[in-house]
């Protein structure tokens, strides 16, 4: 019988004030929250509230049947904190069924893992103690930024405690095995759950394609195909942007009655159930190793970093961010954190930029250049903040 | 198919991205089509590909030929509207297609026209409006207006033209194609300036403007960007080549802002000199007020020079990996040229993107087919 994993990513990152040369030194503000709170007003309202009220309502339906896991950022939580705690108010009715996962995350949707392991860890029990002070929950199932996989990951896990890992089901990796039953790392320290990216991606990316073969995707040929693995799966990993409901995918493409309707097609058949990440990985046994030297995502077709360390600029900036570490005094310590977000990284991408075929959802630049160019003014001004001697103001 | 191209000018003789834009568009559709391309004066010009007629036998020198835009002599007006006449005493057949570049040629493209009753089209490469940040003589306007009006089809190098087309002339839209310019992507040869090249041994950055000298290319705003930019970069010097209107103005408006120390103005240099140049810049600016396509910036990334242009540039509409700023917001300027100058990996990873994408944009084959395209539809 399939167990079936929904993983919801759930973030928004703080944008960046356009900060030129001349604001280098100048004691100003780093974070646009005028531009984050206008992002955040508008995606609260067209996916977060629909879709998390949607999903009690399934929940309630079901008898808790339906089962879905979050993974949203710290940083994620800061801002709903600021501008929108009703949301953190429905996250937390959800919380108190047993239908619902907080999975482990990076507190600022953070690159860290590529440059420090103190860094990493640090951001990962800032999260956890965040998800129980919210939540009253111990995540036990962690899922890095961007699904960033290497084997060395295993080690960190090991030592935070966590018993299991989310990832993108790489073919290159895999080869003839398949994404629907779970592995381990090779040194067996942690289970991976692979992401079935065909499903996944059928949901996400190609559900309101119109020049996709199967259009529309109706929530009763999608049951039957979690069904047709009946008998060679035992889990349908199926992670995704929490977004994909109301933003990526509008209200008029019927994502919203897509959802509504799943957990009955599903139940319908008989051999399907939902669960949640850390029931799957008590329930089945490890069935072979994932191993991967070098880091994988769930990014574009490359399943790569290029999207974030693809250029000279990108490479640059995330080093210039890490050679200061050690120098950050604690008043800095958060914000620097906020400039490790991945998302400062993506919108400096070249790589696809000339077909016009960027991700242009919610990115402020208008190009790549841009974007590092404020970044990397930003760090000029961060450097001078560490030179002693310099008057330094404790902001509020 | 037979085309007429009624032109005005050639390099070497010619006043600027015009005859050079006019001598690749001819070579290219010549090797497809039948082109004449007809020239009103006698000019010494180098031997072309294609065919030219020259409406006069003798080498004639008329004030203010070369100078497109002003003093516009009667001279010049008399040559404007006696130019078909010209052309039909020496051209013999009847062409498919009349094919005009800019207000000059408007009026004898429209006789012909209506002489041979086929399709005329005006190539309009800039407007009045657009040359002189809106405040057009009004004498060229009105024969714009008029003929650009009367001709069955209009040409313009952007959408920024085009939609100045529509709201400034009234132009129907639909009988508008816009044709992107090509370029031709070759090595030069190039004269390096040895007074640039001691600079750059002592460390000094070079910032670049290479345009006429009037409102329209906007060299006066790069000016109240100097003392901007000395803050942050003390050692950068600011050459300016071309020449034109605003000399004068430009020249005190560096002595108040106390940056004329500052500021190499070359006058108009040509090819090898020009080149040599380019080579030794580290940024080119482009802060036009309003260019319908700019040349300027593409042959600054074919010299290998990271390119800066105002969003009001039409060349920036068609690229993606292009650095734009709003053509009045000189602290923004400031900011990117500093930005470039200062940040190596970005401006190297900024000129191999940009080089890459312009030239599988901009290339003259490529043009002609489309224009051709466009007369295809348009004998239909």
């Amino acid at each position: 019988m399939p167990s079936i994993v929904f993983y919801f990513k759930v973030h928004q990152p703080e944008r960046l004030k356009h900060f030129t040369v001349f604001d280098i030194g100048q004691d100003q503000d780093y974070f646009d929250d005028e531009r984050n709170k206008f992002y955040l007003d508008r995606i609260v309202d067209k996916c977060y509230i629909p879709t998390l009220n949607l999903i009690k309502d399934l929940i309630k339906e079901t008898n808790g049947k339906f089962k879905v896991n979050f993974g949203a950022t710290g940083i994620f939580f800061d801002q709903l904190k600021k501008w929108h705690p009703e949301v953190i108010e429905l996250f937390k009715q959800l919380s108190q069924k047993n239908s619902v996962e907080f999975i482990g995350e990076t507190y600022y949707h953070s690159l860290s893992c590529l440059f420090s392991e103190k860094e990493f860890k640090e951001q990962v029990i800032l999260h956890k103690n965040l998800v129980k002070k919210l939540f009253n929950q111990q995540p036990k199932v962690f899922s890095n930024t961007e699904l960033i996989y290497f084997n060395e990951i295993a080690n960190y896990l090991q030592d935070l405690g966590f018993k299991a890992i989310l990832t993108e089901g790489v073919d290159r990796i895999l080869g003839w095995r398949s994404p629907n039953f779970i592995y381990s790392d090779p040194e067996k320290k942690i289970k991976i759950l692979l992401r079935n990216y065909k499903l996944s991606d059928d949901m996400s990316f190609r559900f309101s394609a119109k020049w996709w073969s199967e259009w529309p995707l109706t929530a009763d040929k999608f049951a039957n195909w979690l069904e047709a693995y009946n008998g060679n799966g035992e889990v349908i990993n199926l992670f995704m942007d929490f977004e994909t409901f109301g933003e990526h995918q509008w209200p008029e493409t019927g994502i919203f009655e897509f959802l509504k309707n799943l957990p009955f097609e599903v139940f319908k058949r008989k051999d399907l159930e939902f669960s949640l990440a850390s029931e799957v990985i008590k329930k089945y046994p490890s069935r072979g190793t994932f191993s991967s030297q070098e880091p994988i995502t769930w990014a574009d077709t490359e399943r790569d970093l290029t999207a974030w360390l693809g250029n000279e600029m990108q490479k640059e900036s995330l080093e210039l961010l890490f050679s200061i570490e050690k120098q950050i005094p604690f008043y800095l310590k958060e914000t620097w954190r906020k400039l490790q977000t991945a998302d400062h990284f993506y919108y400096m991408c070249t790589k696809w930029f000339a077909d016009g075929d960027v991700h242009k959802y919610f990115n402020p630049y208008d190009n790549p250049y841009d974007a590092y160019l404020n970044f990397r003014n930003i760090i000029e001004d961060l450097k001078l903040r560490l030179k002693p001697n310099v008057k330094i103001y404790i902001r509020n | 198919m037979k085309v007429l191209m009624i032109g005005w000018e050639l390099p070497p003789f010619n006043s600027g991205g015009l005859g050079v834009a006019c001598f690749y568009l001819a070579k290219e559709l010549n090797k497809k089509i039948d082109l004449t391309f007809t020239l009103p004066i006698k000019l010494p010009i180098k031997q072309t590909p294609f065919k030219v007629l020259f409406t006069e036998t003798e080498y004639q020198k008329l004030e203010g030929y070369f100078s497109r835009y002003y003093p516009i002599s009667n001279d010049i007006l008399d040559l404007i509207f006696t130019y078909a006449e010209r052309i039909l005493k020496s051209y013999k057949e009847k062409p498919d297609i009349i094919h005009g570049h800019d207000w000059f040629s408007a009026p004898a493209v429209y006789l012909l026209q209506e002489f041979y009753k086929v399709n005329g089209f005006i190539h309009v490469h800039s407007t009045e409006v657009e040359r002189t940040s809106n405040n057009p003589h009004p004498v060229i306007y009105q024969i714009e207006k008029e003929y650009f009006q009367k001709i069955n089809y209009l040409l313009p190098v952007s959408d920024l033209t085009k939609e100045i087309l529509i709201k400034a002339y009234q132009i129907n839209e639909k009988k508008i194609f816009t044709l992107p310019n090509g370029f031709e992507w070759i090595r030069n040869n190039y004269q390096i300036a040895d007074y640039l090249e001691n600079l750059k041994k002592d460390g000094w950055q070079i910032v670049l403007f290479v345009g006429r000298l009037t409102l329209q290319k906007g060299p006066d705003y790069l000016i109240k960007a100097i003392p901007l930019i000395k803050t942050k970069l003390p050692k950068t010097k600011f050459v300016f080549v071309g020449s034109g209107d605003m000399f004068p103005q430009l020249v005190s408006l560096a002595y108040d802002l106390k940056v004329s120390q500052d500021i190499i103005f070359t006058s108009f240099l040509r090819e090898e000199k020009l080149f040599g140049i380019y080579k030794s810049a580290d940024v080119l600016v482009v802060p036009s007020v309003a260019d319908p396509f700019g040349l300027v910036p593409l042959e600054g990334l074919n010299n290998d020079l990271p390119i800066l242009i105002s969003k009001t540039t039409g060349v920036g509409y068609y690229l993606n990996h292009i650095l734009k700023f709003d053509f009045w917001d000189i602290k923004e300027m400031a900011n990117k040229i500093i930005g470039l100058l200062k940040y190596e990996k970005m401006k190297n990873e900024y000129l191999s993107n940009s080089q890459k994408e312009a030239k599988e944009k901009f290339c003259w084959s490529k043009t002609a087919n489309q224009l051709i395209s466009i007369y295809n539809k348009c004998l239909q």
